[in-house]
């Protein structure tokens, strides 16, 4: 049991920690680059990949109740109907003129 | 329930939606325990090699992404072939879940690898058998992912990509065996399921929670990534629109 360097037996109890000091365990006998950076990595992608998904689902949920609200059937119905606003000056008028109609018949 | 029960009611993307509620949940809350013992357990318990010093701690964060990164591809295999031959939708969903997570796992096991090597081989690169078919297995991900990409057709997309999938599980065995065929620079296999390991229980119990934490954690990931493209693919259908419009207390879907 006693091959490595400073390892110490789980016997120890409260020295179950390899590492006697915080400058010993960042530079960790010279390999403390590579081993920070390879467990840096690691946990960089495990955090980016939970927050990744998490919010797409957010997006995603946010995104089909909009378009549920907005009364379409689809995003991509939704994405085509953004054309036909184009030409709603056209209703607007009509409205208008409507009110304005309406405004008129009355005493 | 029977198997070509369960076959069948895989068929149905509602089936899926409401039954993965249960395992990512189980997955997420397995991955969080797992990782977080598995990470302290290699970086401050586990005993230091007699050859390599403390950069043999790298092992317990290149091996488990090596691993899973390969696992995922078989996976994408499997859906290719059941795309192919039942045409089941899931199937498809399933690859392009697979993608992004697959992908990100393997750039993570060239990388560590890199780090690794350059204290234990003296480089930050070696063109040996094993990192060579690692780095096709990269450009497989990255392949499949630009395919499906580029094609706009439903049908086309999940077709071209399954074939590219199934075709691609070839570099599975290149990659296990390279460090058989060719004998180079890189270590024979740190850890077997099969077999007895040559490492004290000091090292390999620190490795095998880091491996099925990372398990647990792709199960979450691409469980996630498939509900929520389930809800995009079934919008249209009442059961989605439900689900979007309901209140909930738990913020659970």
């Amino acid at each position: 049991m006693g091959a490595g360097i400073g390892h110490r037996t789980y016997a120890d109890g409260a020295a179950m920690m390899v590492f006697s000091s915080m400058e010993e365990l960042l530079v960790m006998g010279g390999h403390g680059l590579y081993v920070w950076l390879a467990y840096g990595a690691t946990v960089t992608v495990l955090i980016g990949s939970a927050i990744t998904v998490n919010n797409a689902r957010k997006r995603t949920l946010a995104q089909l109740r909009w378009s549920l609200q907005a009364g379409e059937d689809s995003l991509y119905e939704r994405q085509s109907s953004l054309a036909e606003t184009a030409e709603s000056p056209g209703q607007h008028g009509t409205r208008h003129a409507s009110s304005a109609t309406r405004r008129h018949d009355e005493p | 329930m029977s198997l070509t029960e369960l076959w069948h009611k895989l068929g149905s993307p509602r089936w899926f939606y409401q039954m993965s509620t249960h395992w990512v949940w189980g997955f997420g809350i397995a991955a969080i325990v797992l990782l977080l013992a598995g990470l302290l357990w290699g970086l401050l318990i586990a005993p230091p090699d007699y050859q390599q010093g403390h950069s043999v701690r790298i092992m317990y964060v290149h091996v488990p992404a090596a691993m899973v990164a390969q696992s995922i591809y078989i996976g994408m295999g499997v859906a290719g072939f059941v795309l192919f031959v039942w045409r089941m939708k899931l199937a498809d969903v399933a690859i392009a879940a697979c993608l992004p997570f697959g992908m990100l796992l393997t750039a993570l096991a060239l990388f560590s690898g890199s780090v690794w090597g350059r204290p234990t081989w003296g480089t930050w690169w070696e063109w040996d058998g094993r990192t060579v078919s690692t780095l096709v297995l990269l450009f497989l991900y990255i392949g499949i992912y630009a395919l499906r990409e580029a094609i706009p057709d439903a049908q086309l997309r999940a077709r071209a990509s399954a074939l590219v999938a199934m075709v691609g599980t070839i570099n599975i065995p290149v990659i296990k065996y390279s460090v058989e065929w060719w004998h180079t620079l890189h270590q024979p296999a740190s850890f077997t399921l099969t077999e007895k390991p040559t490492m004290p229980p000091e090292m390999y119990l620190p490795l095998l929670v880091m491996v099925l934490g990372v398990y647990c954690f792709a199960g979450y990931n691409i469980l996630s990534r498939m509900r929520i493209e389930i809800l995009r693919r079934e919008q249209g259908t009442r059961w989605v629109r439900a689900l979007v419009t309901a209140p909930t207390l738990t913020g659970q879907r």
